[in-house]
């Protein structure tokens, strides 16, 4: 019997043991799908940390207090597969670390890169903070409320449903997150970004070579930045609330809705329109404000785009 | 380059402590020289044995290794037949440069990893010398003994690489991505700097220099699935990130708009 999951989780104070183990041979390899629940010691489990280099991870969180953990394993033959490693590391005073590796010191035979993978599935009680790290691979976490750090390279990153502080940083990967109840620091290099339905305190966002699209997002600071991207953002000011959008070669295009007054100072390389009064501007030009509404507790909003256009429209 | 000369910088070239070009014109001589290879290769065992140096191999593959020793071949063979005065005016130059643009070894690594990548599609090229020793980091890195097939116009074959290899490659492309994004980051903070006034320009030059050298204080790891692994992957790329986030705030005009 297979028991590739290396457990220490007998310092848990729980049972961590593997439910099921099933191998399958297919078209392409075998596969090997391992299931481990891991029950909490004396303390909750407050906080997790995932780092799998090998595929993807997704965390979805439940009501329970343990942890179960879905291993699937992919390679070309069952040697491969017996290389395949997830750990599990509980630290009393600190999170449960899951990892993936290759053991590797019996023989050294090749394992494809891409015919060897480990998928992992976790679902996490819904208050534990998460810490994870993916390469290529997909990073996806759901339903979880204390937020956390998210990173991964050329990997996709996808979060719904989350509340807490989040941080997310890819290289080149896109980043989605919807329905998000905490504050946002998100920033990739050459990838897109998109946002729906945010309602942080905080939405910080920069991309160098990507787009930005936020759409029914209402924080009370928000801020997005490109080097080379356009900026498409639909949100809900709140008073006394500041805006900065800004990209160097790309478009800004926002549109807000107001409870309360509104400072507006914006700049543009090319064409500035404002609540349809257009005017030319060039990247040397001064700052062209605008006051709507009350002053007091006004929203601050700043747009700039020095080789761009800008636009800015309040909605009714 | 002489026998004496490689005499004297031998044990510097193998500790890593040679510039660029005086490593180039040794490493020409060894080419070109049984003798001194030999001894060369005594030094290395015994120091290789000594840094742990195979510790960490990475194995790029045939068509990479074939055709950068050949370039590396001709042009280290160029640098051993220039005069003392050439080999001297090239390392001042190479100090300047690096002063000017303070790119780390890694950014020879990036080059490695985009000509990788541009190789993939293309035939292998032939091996035009015997390969011969290395610096500290490539001892280990022996060319494979068979080439990849040539692909077909229309099929390319996909080369089977060990995923270890693959996660190397990756990491490597990623520092090299970070390394692109910077430069041309760089020189658009550059334009922008060129109108701000000087105690400005000398408080942004500073702190540029702060974020360099955090990146190159923490080394390349391209072992990701190192266990004991100390997250030097991650402390490398947030160092990253920080720089890449204050020049493109310098890029976006916020810090001339803060001084003021």
């Amino acid at each position: 019997m297979k028991v590739a999951l290396v457990l220490a989780g007998l310092l848990l104070g729980g049972v961590a043991h593997a439910d099921d183990v099933d191998v399958e041979a297919d078209d392409v390899g075998v596969e090997e799908h391992d299931i481990v629940e891991v029950k909490p010691g004396k303390k909750p489990i407050e906080a997790l940390a995932v780092d799998n280099q090998l595929g993807d991870v997704t965390i979805i969180g439940h009501d329970g207090k343990g942890l179960i953990i879905y291993a699937y394993k992919h390679g070309p033959d069952d040697a491969a597969l017996d290389q395949l490693r997830v750990s599990l590391i509980p630290d009393p005073d600190g999170p449960v670390k899951i990892t993936t590796s290759l053991d590797r010191a019996a023989e050294k035979t090749t394992l494809p890169a891409g015919e060897v993978r480990i998928d992992l599935v976790i679902r996490a009680p819904r208050d534990a903070r998460i810490d994870a790290r993916v390469g290529r691979g997909k990073l996806s976490v759901r339903d979880m409320d204390a937020g956390g750090e998210l990173d991964t390279g050329a990997g996709t990153i996808s979060v719904e449903n989350v509340s807490g502080s989040v941080y997310a940083r890819s290289v080149d990967g896109n980043q989605r997150f919807e329905d998000m109840f905490g504050d946002l620091d998100v920033g990739t290099l050459t990838a897109d970004l998109a946002f729906d339905t945010v309602r942080g305190d905080e939405l910080i966002a920069s991309v160098h070579d990507g787009e930005i699209d936020a759409r029914r997002v209402k924080s009370k600071r928000i801020e997005l930045r490109a080097t080379k991207g356009k900026i498409h953002l639909e949100s809900e000011l709140v008073l006394n609330g500041s805006l900065v959008i800004e990209s160097r070669h790309g478009d800004v295009d926002v549109s807000v809705k107001s409870p309360g007054g509104i400072k507006l100072k914006a700049r543009a390389g090319a064409t500035l329109n404002l609540m349809g009064a257009e005017t030319t501007s060039n990247a040397d030009a001064e700052w062209v404000k605008a006051r709507y509404g009350k002053a007091k507790r006004a929203a601050a909003v700043e747009l700039r785009s020095r080789y761009g256009d800008v636009r800015f429209a309040i909605i009714e | 380059m002489t026998c004496r000369d490689v005499e004297a910088r031998l044990s510097a070239y193998l500790d890593g402590e040679l510039d660029a070009t005086a490593s180039s014109a040794l490493r020409g001589h060894l080419r070109t020289c049984a003798a001194c290879n030999a001894v060369a290769e005594d030094h290395a065992k015994i120091a290789g044995a000594l840094a742990g140096l195979h510790e960490q191999p990475i194995e790029p593959p045939a068509a990479l290794w074939d055709g950068v020793l050949a370039r590396l071949g001709e042009a280290e063979k160029a640098d051993a037949q220039r005069s003392r005065w050439s080999l001297a005016a090239r390392s001042l130059w190479q100090r300047l440069r690096w002063q000017l643009l303070p790119v780390t070894a890694v950014a020879a690594a990036a080059v490695v990893a985009v000509v990788w990548w541009s190789q993939h599609d293309r035939a292998p090229s032939t091996v035009a010398d015997a390969p011969i020793l290395r610096a500290p980091i490539a001892p280990e890195l022996a060319p494979p003994e068979a080439l990849p097939p040539e692909p077909t116009p229309d099929v390319v074959p996909e080369p089977k690489v060990d995923v270890e290899t693959s996660l190397a490659a990756e990491a490597l492309r990623i520092d090299a991505l970070y390394t692109e994004v910077v430069a041309e980051l760089t020189a658009e903070a550059l334009v922008e700097r060129a109108t701000w006034p000087a105690s400005q320009q000398r408080a942004f030059d500073a702190q540029i220099t702060r974020l360099r050298a955090a990146v190159s204080a923490r080394p390349l790891v391209t072992a990701p699935l190192d266990p004991d692994g100390d997250g030097g992957t991650e402390a490398r790329e947030r160092a990253w990130q920080k720089l890449a986030a204050y020049l493109q705030r310098a890029v976006l005009g916020e810090l001339i708009a803060e001084a003021r």
